[in-house]
């Protein structure tokens, strides 16, 4: 039996997967490129990105500016090679996404008009309303159809990466519509499948988003960087978890506890202006300071009872009524709509009950600049890849520029080692059998195993957030090890009583689970070991940052015996040496 | 403030809502059934959260696609009693406490259970030319095309768009023949004919003004009644007529052939 | 190999949902607004003499008659109705970036509607 054979295939239909399918297409034509998502492209969580994208563009910015706030937001753990070339091509990447039809909103003039963002010295961000990641999605989405060398595989679910001769030559996935098993050989493979917010028990992500391509590196021998920072948005609605975006204090909201009082100054991110002062709302000041320094702020307003608390759990307010329904519909009319749906709150008259919630993996797939893994053949881009630019805290509005910027670079890298290899279709043929045989005995030819997935899903989940929650202490942490490690075994052997193909969700969110696990065990390991405090990672039992020995990338590495073992690589330091992180002042 | 979320605990403990489920497996079934559940009622749950309930406590085997849970990824929409409805922004106390009944949504093949095959949406974006064919080509050295707050105005209701094919449900002309190219599709070819950077309206019209195009719409109108993002498919239709018609008159009163 | 399972619509699928049946019964009207015309082709027909025109006009004074063109009114200005109401659907107007809202645009067709009734029935009973 013959596979079907791709010069390029991207697994992942989302911002990074559809800019590297499209950068392929568009400089090599000549190429076959593969885009293998489980759910359809437009789909992709991408979509659910809202506050906007940076890239310096205005005069009064400069290109330093936005690197000084990427690294020191960053704790000083990016790699400043790589941000550095990350500033240089972001306002070329979004004016790219311009001529492709991307709604941005505009000033009078008919420029692209920028608003300000959370540790930024200097407004940058582009936007669409606050809807910009769902019009970036579907702008590239539907320019992608007119290129037709890129061949979809939507629903199709990845779950093995095929390593042969010691190159990335294929994948193992199953066309979820009629249950077939199939490989799918490829020269060089870009895994672009976002992060793994699902391993925590209240997140802003997707239901997709389970971590897929770390754990298949991971698995294939490639090393997870910097999987301990993990970035908790300070306003999500409680109860969903439903992201408020991030432009809503851009705009100018506020953060109130339950004294009504804007409880950040206490937490040395600044002096607060009243709401009508013309220079409200400051820059890189109170509701702008970074996002792990608001959500910190937020577990000490708990710890010392400043908080509500009532059957939605606990939560402050996020206070936009002084902007008036007028600017409320224009600036953010989906942050209207999303708390008047799902928390029965109208924010032109009402505040928004709001609290932190995991939103964003810093770490993931190493990766060198050009998208590239140690694994010959591998490349990943967008948040399951770690350049590292976001070092521990992530800026934000530069994860939808990072999509990108590094989803172009991966496809052109790939698509360079594309034409330089061949494919041994015969021998990934054969290699993958021995993947398929086991799907087949977890469902169709198999008996029903043991593990039931919600119940060791619900176990996962809260185990994460026990012990890599805002605040990590030794204790708690090997404990969640050691739970995910019993856990690690359960899921060898999980209950499916689906016995279908066609379309068994069942089997799909048995081999998540899987990917969730390994993720997790990944994070909690390299949170263990990092035995400091800096950006997203805080540990109660060493506050303070020690860059003599930590100022490295952790690498959680795949043992022999299944068990990572961490190491640590040095950070690239080019023109910033580490300094204080500073807000407020 | 919040009394939907705040009220519910305490005293709903025990209340349930029965939920009324098409089912169907191509494998084994040739016609449909309908199986019912007890589910637990909350106030702030939504028919999402009712399904997924079930399918985590009592049958792993129930079939249908969601992710983002917030109303923009575009996957989990199904007929809620009779209407198609995003199911993460459908409310449980809405019907209690009346049964809810779920069924995938109408006008389309079912693969299994709730999930319907929309093959045939992805075919007809690609005949309608959803992206930017630039009026001037542009080099991006020279930045962004320019386009007043008023000109994105023009097309951004029509941009929002996403394709979770309620409007497909809800249309009877589609439903009666699916070769109609429907109200997203059509919505989404005038969202770029409007658009000040686009120049390929013509390119277009060879599907959007043919018989499968607007000029298969009896304006029922119910498209943009039930779109949950006010795309309003069934006004970029009728503008779609009124282009085709003006277009017409001018060829030929203008036989010159001015446009 | 699995199969989709195909749901054709009823014979009476309009009286499914009401946003079906509404649309149906505009559509109906508009077969009165038709007929309608083509009544008055053949009341402009017969004026072509005194006599015909008068032979016609004791005809329009039966209950039949009278019954009949109460019946076309109603249809007519229920077809009238929805279709103004749905008239901004075509006709989108814009005041600078914003939309001028639906029922604005509406009610100016129905106000011109209004006027051109009024200056028709000045006409004919002034």
């Amino acid at each position: 039996m013959t596979i079907p054979v791709h010069d390029v295939l991207i697994v992942g239909g989302g911002g990074a997967g559809l800019r590297a399918a499209i950068a392929i297409a568009e400089t090599s034509p000549e190429l076959s490129v593969a885009v293998v998502s489980k759910v359809y492209p437009m789909r992709s969580h991408t979509v659910s990105a809202e506050g906007g994208s940076a890239a310096v563009i205005k005069d009064e910015d400069s290109l330093d500016h936005h690197c000084n706030d990427t690294i020191g937001g960053g704790d000083w753990l990016c790699d400043q090679d790589a941000v550095e070339l990350f500033v240089n091509e972001a306002p070329k990447e979004l004016t790219q996404l311009e001529h492709w039809g991307c709604p941005w909103s505009r000033e009078p003039d008919g420029s692209v008009a920028v608003r300000p963002f959370g540790g930024m010295k200097i407004k940058r961000t582009w936007f669409a309303a606050d809807k910009t990641g769902f019009h970036m999605l579907h702008t590239l989405f539907q320019t992608s159809l007119k290129y037709d060398p890129v061949k979809r595989y939507d629903e199709w679910f990845v779950f093995d990466l095929i390593v042969q001769d010691g190159r990335c030559q294929g994948v193992a996935a199953i066309e979820q519509k009629t249950g077939r098993l199939q490989t799918i050989a490829a020269k060089a493979v870009i895994l672009c499948t976002g992060g793994a917010g699902r391993i925590f028990p209240f997140t802003t992500n997707a239901a997709i988003k389970n971590g897929d391509g770390m754990a298949l590196a991971y698995r294939a021998g490639v090393p997870l960087k910097d999987m301990e920072f993990v970035q908790y948005h300070p306003t999500g609605l409680p109860g969903t978890g439903i992201l408020i975006t991030e432009a809503s204090r851009g705009e100018g909201g506020i953060l109130l506890n339950k004294h009504g009082r804007r409880y950040l100054q206490d937490h040395d991110l600044g002096t607060p202006l009243d709401v009508n002062d013309p220079n409200h709302p400051q820059l890189k000041s109170m509701e702008l300071g970074p996002r792990d320094r608001l959500s910190q702020a937020f577990y000490h307003e708990r710890e010392t009872g400043n908080v509500f608390e009532d059957a939605m759990g606990t939560y402050v307010h996020l206070d936009v009524t002084h902007l008036g329904e007028k600017k409320i519909n224009k600036k953010i009319p989906f942050v209207r709509a999303t708390a008047k749906n799902y928390a029965g709150v109208d924010c032109v008259h009402e505040p928004i009950p709001v609290r932190p919630v995991v939103h964003y993996m810093m770490g993931g797939v190493h990766t060198d600049i050009h998208g590239a893994t140690p694994l010959p053949g591998l490349y990943a881009a967008g948040e399951c890849a770690c350049v590292s630019i976001n070092g521990a805290n992530r800026l934000g509005s530069n994860s939808l520029t990072e999509l990108l910027v590094f989803g172009r670079r991966a496809g052109a890298s790939a698509a360079a080692f594309a034409k330089e290899n061949s494919v041994d279709a015969d021998a990934v043929e054969s290699q993958a059998q021995a993947r398929a045989d086991r799907i087949k005995s977890m469902y169709a030819e198999g008996k029903e195993g043991e593990g039931a997935i919600a119940e060791i899903r619900d176990a996962l989940v809260d185990t994460t957030e026990e012990g890599a929650g805002i605040y990590r202490e030794q204790k708690k942490l090997d404990a969640t090890c050691e739970v995910i490690r019993e856990l690690k075994a359960r899921v060898k052997d999980l209950k499916v009583t689906d016995r279908s193909k066609t379309f068994n969700t069942q089997l799909t969110s048995a081999l998540e689970l899987e990917f969730m696990v390994d993720t997790a065990e990944a994070l909690a390991f390299s949170a263990a070991a990092r035995k400091e405090s800096r950006g997203a990672h805080q540990r109660l039992d060493h506050p303070e940052r020690d860059d003599d020995k930590y100022m490295r990338h952790s690498m959680a590495h795949r043992k022999e015996d299944g068990d990572p073992k961490i190491d640590y690589l040095d950070v690239v330091i080019t023109r910033w040496p580490p300094g204080d992180r500073v807000y407020g002042k | 403030m919040a009394s939907n979320a705040a009220t519910t605990n305490g005293s709903g403990a025990e209340k349930t809502i029965t939920l009324e489920v098409f089912r169907y497996l191509p494998d084994e079934d040739s016609e449909p059934r309908y199986d019912t559940y007890e589910v637990p009622y909350k106030q702030e749950w939504v028919v999402l959260d009712a399904l997924n309930w079930i399918k985590d406590n009592v049958d792993g085997s129930l079939t249908y696609r969601w992710s983002c849970r917030m109303a923009v990824c575009g996957s989990c929409g199904m007929m809620v009693n009779g209407e198609p409805e995003l199911t993460c922004s459908s409310f449980l106390r809405d019907h209690y406490p009346n049964k809810i009944r779920v069924e995938p949504l109408s006008h389309f093949p079912v693969m299994r259970d709730l999930v319907i095959n929309m093959d045939d949406f992805m075919h007809k974006m690609e005949d309608v030319k959803t992206w930017l064919i630039p009026k001037e080509p542009r080099n991006l050295e020279d930045g962004e095309y320019r386009q007043s707050p008023a000109e994105l105005a023009e097309y951004k209701d029509f941009s929002m768009c996403i394709n979770c094919m309620l409007c497909y449900s809800a249309c009877p002309v589609y439903g009666l023949d699916s070769t109609f190219v429907g109200p997203a599709a059509l919505a989404l070819g005038q969202r770029y004919n409007l658009d000040s950077r686009d120049g390929a309206e013509d390119e277009r019209a060879d599907v959007i003004q043919s018989d499968h195009g607007v000029w298969h719409c009896t304006f029922v109108g119910a498209c943009s009644k039930v779109c949950p993002k006010s795309v309003d498919p069934a006004g970029a239709i009728q503008m779609g007529k009124v282009k085709g018609t003006t277009d017409w008159i001018k060829s030929k009163l203008l036989p010159w052939g001015s446009k | 190999m699995s199969k989709d399972y195909i749901r054709p619509m009823s014979k009476t699928w309009y009286m499914e949902r009401s946003y079906w049946r509404r649309f149906m019964v505009r559509e109906l009207t508009s077969a009165f607004v038709a007929i309608y015309c083509v009544f008055l082709l053949y009341a402009a027909y017969q004026a072509k003499s005194a006599d015909s025109f008068s032979v016609f006009f004791e005809y329009l004074k039966k209950p039949a008659s009278l019954i009949w063109h109460f019946v076309v009114f109603l249809m007519v200005t229920w077809h009238t109705i929805t279709w103004f109401a749905a008239a901004p659907k075509a006709l989108r107007v814009y005041k600078g970036e914003d939309r001028v809202p639906e029922p604005i645009v509406a009610g100016a067709h129905f106000a011109a509607w209004l006027v051109v009734s009024l200056v028709v029935a000045w006409l004919v009973m002034g």
